[in-house]
């Protein structure tokens, strides 16, 4: 059915899911985070590690019942012709509408940082056009390059070692001063964060491996990233004071910047250069998705085309977002609360459904 | 910008075939453009195009990064820094060889050291 050569390593998997996840979210997480939780972030954190460590769990039954299928062809398969095909629509929708708020943001921080005065369709159309050209290819080719550029989250955590002499663990305390409340807040905001995981729906069928290998994997690819977000919270709620976070929305950038090497002296700025890369890559995941769902809504086989159209659809929402019909903080909270229909909600009732009806893959049926 | 051609001039020494260097100086003129107009972001941007440009590549089948970028760990003492001669006896996992462990050294020399 699908050929030896167009299947995935279970490495590559576990480099996707990460990539997708690590992206824009991790310069202004621990401001995010310490808005609603205070110095109790971190709790938030593990908690919602937890939490999607649970709804993974889900996902691996699902896909233990179709082990052929994505999720756009499980939703045709269960909910029939029609609602899956609407349901489907939505996805694509989500996906176009998480890729634009990415663009926003990016070219909102690459103004404020690096390039002031230039337009900001212009950054924009950049990491567009690379996205376009990374997500137009295979799969496996995708898989290749987020390996390779993985590489550069070594430099990123070396970068934040720096701050470790300069840390002061009594900035954490006291732990949970406030109640329970504020901290189960900051778990909505990291699971936002968090949010991307979806992709591993998608891409579970085109993985090679046994059932059990791929649920580690992907157990290891959350706490993987888990793990990542916890060290660059913890180090920036150390590094700033409590009052002091309050002012930097983005700390880390505000961190590497009052260090200072012999060679180079902006480290924010080859910081921001290497998140430049991790926004490339989890942009064009979800601009994948989208192609493959509306190549799923045509019925067509060329998915180039479709990365082209999802490309414009993208650019021209960006455009009239930021001719001021919404500020960008409402767009992102709907579009990022709307996560949870999507990577959440959506999924869970699905294989409630499934369990409903007891469907499962049946031998010899192939789709 | 004098220390920075400097650079350039002594780095492209570096590069062994005449074919190659050919292709690096023309890859340089859109990366001085980029750099020049964007900056950091210009160059990151550039350099992102050429890796997936890489990545796509294959020959034969076997992708143009091989050990790398379809990670396979094992083949790694062959690419950054090179292992003593016993120990490469497997064959790049990239090319699907039939048998995995080299049956028959390349190598002439090879016998008289054992």
């Amino acid at each position: 059915m699908i050929m030896k050569n167009n299947l995935l390593s279970l490495n590559q998997f576990f480099f996707i899911i990460i990539q997708t996840q690590i992206g824009i979210g991790v310069i202004s997480l621990p401001y995010d985070l310490h808005q609603v939780s205070k110095q109790n972030g971190w709790i938030s954190l593990i908690i919602s590690i937890f939490l999607i460590q649970i709804i993974i769990l889900i996902f691996w039954l699902m896909y233990n019942r179709f082990p052929t299928l994505n999720l756009y062809d499980m939703q045709m398969i269960i909910y029939g012709k029609w609602i899956g095909q609407s349901i489907n629509f939505l996805y694509v929708l989500y996906f176009v509408f998480v890729g634009s708020l990415i663009l926003i943001l990016f070219s909102n921080l690459i103004n404020l940082w690096v390039l002031p005065h230039t337009p900001y369709w212009v950054n924009m159309l950049f990491l567009l056009l690379s996205c376009v050209y990374l997500s137009s290819s295979h799969i496996t080719v995708i898989g290749r390059i987020y390996t390779f550029l993985s590489t550069f989250f070594i430099i990123l955590f070396v970068l934040l070692l720096n701050a470790i002499p300069e840390l002061k663990i009594y900035y954490l305390f006291p732990i949970a001063k406030e109640g329970i409340m504020p901290i189960l807040k900051g778990v909505n905001q990291s699971v936002l964060a968090l949010l991307g995981f979806v992709v591993i729906l998608f891409v579970l069928p085109v993985v090679k491996g046994t059932a059990k290998q791929k649920l580690k994997t992907m157990s290891g690819a959350i706490w993987f990233v888990g793990f990542f977000y916890l060290f660059v919270v913890f180090i920036s709620f150390t590094f700033f004071s409590t009052e002091e976070i309050k002012v930097v929305p983005q700390p880390v950038l505000y961190l590497l910047k009052s260090f200072e090497f012999a060679v180079v002296s902006r480290i924010d700025l080859l910081f921001l250069t290497i998140w430049i890369m991790s926004v490339a890559t989890s942009f064009s995941t979800f601009l994948y998705l989208a192609s493959l769902g509306t190549m799923q809504l045509f019925k067509s086989k060329k998915r180039t085309k479709f990365v082209w159209v999802n490309a414009t659809l993208i650019f021209l929402l960006v455009i009239v977002i930021d001719s001021k019909l919404i500020t960008i903080q409402t767009y992102a909270k709907y579009v990022s609360n709307s996560g949870y229909i999507f990577s959440i909600a959506l999924p869970i009732l699905l294989y409630l459904v499934m369990l409903l009806l007891k469907k499962r893959h049946k031998e010899g049926h192939s789709s | 910008m004098v220390v920075i051609i400097a650079l350039t001039a002594i780095a492209s020494f570096v590069v062994p075939s005449n074919e190659m260097s050919n292709t690096l100086r023309i890859l340089t003129f859109p990366l001085i453009l980029l750099a020049g107009t964007f900056g950091f972001v210009g160059i990151a941007i550039g350099f992102l195009v050429l890796l997936i440009h890489l990545s796509r590549l294959e020959s034969l089948g076997a992708p143009y990064f091989a050990p790398v970028s379809p990670l396979f760990v094992k083949d790694l003492k062959d690419t950054f820094l090179r292992l003593p001669i016993y120990k490469l006896n497997t064959r790049p996992k990239d090319v699907n060889a039939q048998k995995s462990v080299i049956v028959e050294r390349s190598r002439e020399w090879d016998d008289n050291e054992k």
